[in-house]
C-alpha cells in the first residue's frame, strides 16, 4: 500500500464525513435487516410472539414439504427462460429501428417510450382487458381472421406467455440503452466493412453486436435480476391464479410474510432468491470475459 | 487534535440532522400529565371517510369526542385506515405499537390464534354493568376464541338476494318471496336470461355473484370446521348439491357469468353487476343498499336466500373491537370497549345503514329497517342471521381459502382447458385433502 499524504487522508476523512448519511442508512435500513433475515429464517416468527429458534426446520420443510415453493420456482424460472431472451433480442431490433435515419424519428422513439412512464396498476387494469377472453380486444381480432383466441390470463397453459407479452410493452428504458449503445458505434467502422465487402447481416455480427455488448451485458444483468422478483403484474391480473400458475415466487413470499404471518419461513424464502439470483448474475459476469467487448481492451482481458 | 474535533463536530450534525425527523415522530407519541392515550385502529368505511351518499359525515370522530368528555383522564388518538388493514395491524403488532384498541371483522380468529389480544373473558362476566343479553348470541360467538369471549361486536352482516323488479315486471314472472327454492331460483334464473342480438354473448343475465368460490354453496352446510378446530367438514351431500347447481348454471344454462368475467362485463365496483341493470338477481349484503340506492333506472327488493330441501345456509361476520394483549392501560382500553357496545355508539356507527347492529332491540326497529327506503322487505337481513355462519373461521383461514381457492379456479377453468376439474366429486376430495393438509400443518405448528 501506498503511503498517504496528509493531504489525502484528510480529504479521505471528509469524504467519510460526508458520505456518513449513507453509511447509516446503509447500516440501519440495509445491513440491520439483512443480518436479522439470516437470523429470522432459523426461527419461528408470526410477528406476534417472539421469534423462537428452530434451527434448519424452516429450510426442510420448503425442500422436502412444500410443493407450492417448487410450483412458484417453476413458475419463476418458466417466466425467466421466456421473457429474458424474447425481451432483449426484441428491445434490440427495437433499437436498430429507432436507430434509423427517417423522419419524424423522435415522434417513434417517444412513441415507443410512453408506455415505460404509466402507472403499473393503470397498465394491468388495461391489459386485463385487453386479454379478456370473450370481450378483450385480442380475441375479438384473432375472430376477424377466424382464430378462437386462448382464455389468456384464465388458462393454465397461457398465462405466463400472456404476462411475458404483457411485459414487452414496457421495454422502452431498455431500448433507450441500446439506442444509446448504438449511436455510440463509430460510423468508420460500418464504412470500412462496407468497403470490405461486408453485408447488412454481417455488419451486424461482427460489428454492432460488439460494440454495443457492454449494454447487452448491463441489460442482460438487470432483466435476469427483473425476473426474479416479478409480483405486482401477478398479485393484480391474477393472484397467482389459475391453479397457482402464475404464482410467482415473489407473491408467494409475500403471502407467506404478510398474509400467513409466517416472517421465519418468508426470510428462508427470501435467502434462496438471494442466492439463485447471485448465481445467476455471477454466472453472466463470469461469462462476461467471452463476450463482452470493452474499448481500448483486449479481448478476453477485460475486467471488471 | 484540534482538526479531529472538526471533524467530530461536523460528523455531530450530520448526526442531528438525521435523528431530528426521529425526535419529532417521537414527540407525536408523548403522553400528557395525568392523561392516558389510548390508540383506536379503526376500519375507515364509507361513512368515516365522508364519501357516503347521504353525506353523513365522520360518526367515529364525534363519538370519541364524546367518550373524552365523559373520561376527561383519557385521550383516545384514532387511526382510520381502509387498505390492507390486517397486513397493517400485523407490522405494527411486529413494531411493538400494537393499538390500545382495535377494529377487527372476520380476521379476528387468525389474531386471537398468535395470541394478539386480551382476553377479558372474565372481566365481562364479573362486570355487572355490562348487559349482552341485548345481542345476537350468534354475533357474540364469532368472537369466542377456545370458549371466551374476547370481544362484543357492535355491528354484523349477513347475505341476501336483491333483485331488480322491473325486470321481473316486464317478463310478467312473479317476485321471489322468502320461503323460495333453490329450484325456483334456477328456473327463474334460466328465464330471465337473454341473448338479445344472438351473438352468442347474454345481453341479460338471469343471476350474478351469488356466489364468486363456492363459498355460499358451502355455507348451505353450516361451519366449516369442527368445534375443535382440526377437521374440515366441507363435504356433505347438501354442499355437493348446492356446488353442483352453481356449476350448472354457469357452464350448462349459463344464466351465471363465470366469476372472473364479471369485471369485464360490468365493471369493477360495489354490485356493478346488479347496477347495470342487467342482470335480474345478484347476492348483496347490508352495505350494498347505500351504492344501490343511488340506481334510479329500475326497482329493486331482497329477499332471503332459497332454501335447498328445506335448509338454508349463508354468510354471517361481524364487528367488533378487542384489546391487544400489549396493552399498557387495560382499564381505560376496557371502559372504551365498554363505550362501543352502548346504543348510543351503535345508534351513530349504524346509522348510514351499511351494516346491521348487534343489539336486537335497535336492528328490529325502523332504525335499521328503513321501512320508507328501499329494499322494503330489510327485515329479510335479519331473518338470515338464524342461517348464517362465518366463513374460514379458524386462525389458518386465510391459508386454508386459499388452497381451497387453488381447486376453485381449476373448477372454473373453460371447458377442454387441460386442467379444468370437470366432476364436484373430485373437486371436492381435492379441495378437502388441501384444506386438511394446510390445518393439520397448523395444528401441528410447522
Amino acid at each position: 500500500m501506498l503511503k498517504m499524504s496528509k493531504m489525502e487522508i484528510k480529504e479521505n476523512i471528509w469524504g467519510y464525513i460526508f458520505i456518513l448519511p449513507w453509511i447509516i442508512g446503509f447500516l440501519w435500513l440495509f445491513l440491520g435487516p439483512f443480518v436479522s433475515a439470516i437470523y429470522l429464517s432459523f426461527t419461528r416468527y408470526t410477528m406476534i410472539q417472539p421469534p423462537r429458534w428452530i434451527g434448519f426446520r424452516n429450510y426442510i420443510r420448503l425442500f422436502t414439504d412444500d410443493p407450492l415453493f417448487v410450483k412458484a420456482l417453476i413458475v419463476t424460472f418458466k417466466y425467466a427462460a421466456i421473457s429474458v431472451p424474447l425481451h432483449l433480442i426484441i428491445s434490440i431490433m427495437l433499437a436498430l429501428l429507432l436507430n434509423q435515419k427517417i423522419k419524424g424519428m423522435t415522434l417513434y422513439r417517444t412513441i415507443y417510450y410512453l408506455p415505460s412512464i404509466l402507472p403499473g396498476m393503470s397498465v394491468w387494469l388495461l391489459w386485463a382487458w385487453l386479454f379478456d377472453p370473450t370481450f378483450g380486444l385480442f380475441n375479438n381480432m384473432l375472430l376477424t381472421i377466424g382464430i378462437k383466441g386462448p382464455n389468456w390470463l384464465g388458462s393454465t397453459s397461457w398465462v405466463i406467455p400472456s404476462i411475458v407479452i404483457m411485459g414487452l410493452w414496457g421495454i422502452g428504458p431498455r431500448t433507450i440503452i441500446y439506442l444509446a449503445a448504438l449511436q455510440g458505434v463509430p460510423q468508420e467502422l460500418y464504412d470500412s466493412a462496407e468497403v470490405d465487402g461486408a453485408g447488412i447481416l454481417r455488419r451486424l455480427w461482427s460489428i454492432t453486436l460488439p460494440m454495443i455488448s457492454p449494454a447487452i451485458f448491463f441489460n442482460l444483468t438487470m432483466s435476469i435480476i427483473g425476473t426474479f422478483q416479478v409480483f405486482g403484474a401477478a398479485y393484480t391480473m391474477t393472484e397467482g391464479g389459475p391453479n397457482n400458475a402464475s404464482l410467482f415466487y415473489q407473491l408467494y413470499l409475500y403471502r407467506k410474510a404478510f398474509e400467513d404471518f409466517r416472517m421465519g419461513y418468508a426470510s428462508a424464502l427470501a435467502w434462496i432468491i438471494f442466492f439463485i439470483i447471485m448465481f445467476f448474475t455471477l454466472l453472466v459476469i463470469r461469462s462476461s470475459s467471452m463476450w463482452v467487448y470493452y474499448e481500448g481492451l483486449k479481448k478476453g482481458k477485460g475486467k471488471i | 487534535m484540534c482538526k479531529l474535533n472538526r471533524y467530530l463536530k461536523v460528523a455531530f450534525i450530520m448526526l442531528v440532522l438525521l435523528a431530528v425527523p426521529a425526535f419529532v415522530f417521537a414527540g407525536g407519541q408523548k403522553e400528557t400529565k395525568g392523561k392516558v392515550t389510548l390508540s383506536l385502529m379503526k376500519y375507515a368505511d364509507e361513512t368515516d371517510l365522508g364519501k357516503n351518499p347521504e353525506g353523513y359525515k365522520g360518526p367515529s370522530d364525534k363519538l370519541i369526542a364524546e367518550f373524552m368528555e365523559k373520561n376527561p383522564n383519557i385521550e383516545v388518538k384514532p387511526i382510520y385506515l381502509n387498505e390492507k388493514y390486517s397486513t397493517t395491524y400485523a407490522i405494527k403488532l411486529a413494531a411493538g405499537e400494537a393499538p390500545d384498541v382495535v377494529w377487527m371483522g372476520g380476521a379476528f380468529l387468525s389474531f386471537a390464534g398468535k395470541g394478539a389480544f386480551l382476553n377479558i373473558n372474565d372481566r365481562i362476566k364479573s362486570d355487572k354493568s355490562l348487559n349482552l343479553d341485548g345481542i345476537f348470541p350468534k354475533a357474540l360467538d364469532m368472537y369466542k376464541y377456545k370458549g371466551d369471549l374476547y370481544g362484543v361486536p357492535d355491528a354484523v352482516t349477513t347475505n341476501v338476494v336483491v333483485y331488480n323488479k322491473t325486470m321481473f315486471d316486464k317478463a310478467g314472472m312473479a317476485y321471489p318471496k322468502d320461503n323460495w327454492t333453490m329450484d325456483e331460483m334456477v328456473n327463474k334464473a334460466k328465464k330471465l336470461t337473454k341473448d338479445i342480438d344472438g351473438n352468442g354473448v347474454n345481453d341479460q343475465w338471469g343471476i350474478a355473484d351469488w356466489d364468486k368460490n363456492g363459498q355460499t354453496s358451502l355455507l348451505y352446510g353450516g361451519p366449516m370446521f369442527n368445534k375443535e378446530g382440526t377437521k374440515v367438514l366441507i363435504d356433505r351431500p347438501i354442499t355437493r348439491a348446492m356446488l353442483q347447481i352453481w356449476y350448472n348454471m354457469i357452464f350448462k344454462y349459463k344464466v351465471h357469468p363465470l366469476p372472473a368475467e364479471s369485471k369485464t362485463l360490468f365493471g369493477s365496483g360495489s354490485f356493478r353487476a346488479f347496477k347495470s341493470g342487467k342482470v335480474a338477481m345478484s347476492g348483496f349484503a347490508a352495505w350494498g343498499r347505500l351504492p344501490v340506492r343511488t340506481v334510479k333506472d329500475f326497482d329493486w327488493d331482497v329477499v332471503m336466500y332459497p332454501n335447498y330441501k328445506g335448509k338454508i345456509g349463508g354468510y354471517m361476520s361481524g364487528e367488533a373491537y378487542l384489546i391487544s394483549a400489549s396493552t399498557k392501560h387495560p382499564d381505560e382500553a376496557y371502559k372504551l370497549l365498554k363505550f362501543t357496545t352502548t346504543k348510543e355508539w351503535e345508534t351513530l356507527q349504524t346509522a348510514s345503514g351499511s351494516s346491521i347492529p348487534s343489539l336486537k332491540a335497535l336492528a328490529n326497529s325502523n332504525f335499521f329497517l328503513e321501512p320508507q327506503k328501499k329494499p322494503k322487505n330489510a327485515a329479510a337481513f335479519l331473518e338470515m342471521i338464524k342461517y348464517g355462519t362465518l366463513p374460514w373461521a379458524s386462525p389458518a383461514g386465510r391459508e386454508i381459502r386459499r388452497a381451497y381457492n387453488a381447486n376453485v379456479q381449476r373448477l372454473l377453468l373453460p371447458i377442454g382447458d387441460k386442467d379444468k376439474i370437470t366432476s364436484i366429486d373430485k373437486f371436492m376430495k381435492l379441495a378437502t385433502a388441501a384444506m386438511q393438509k394446510v390445518l393439520d400443518d397448523y395444528n401441528a405448528g410447522k
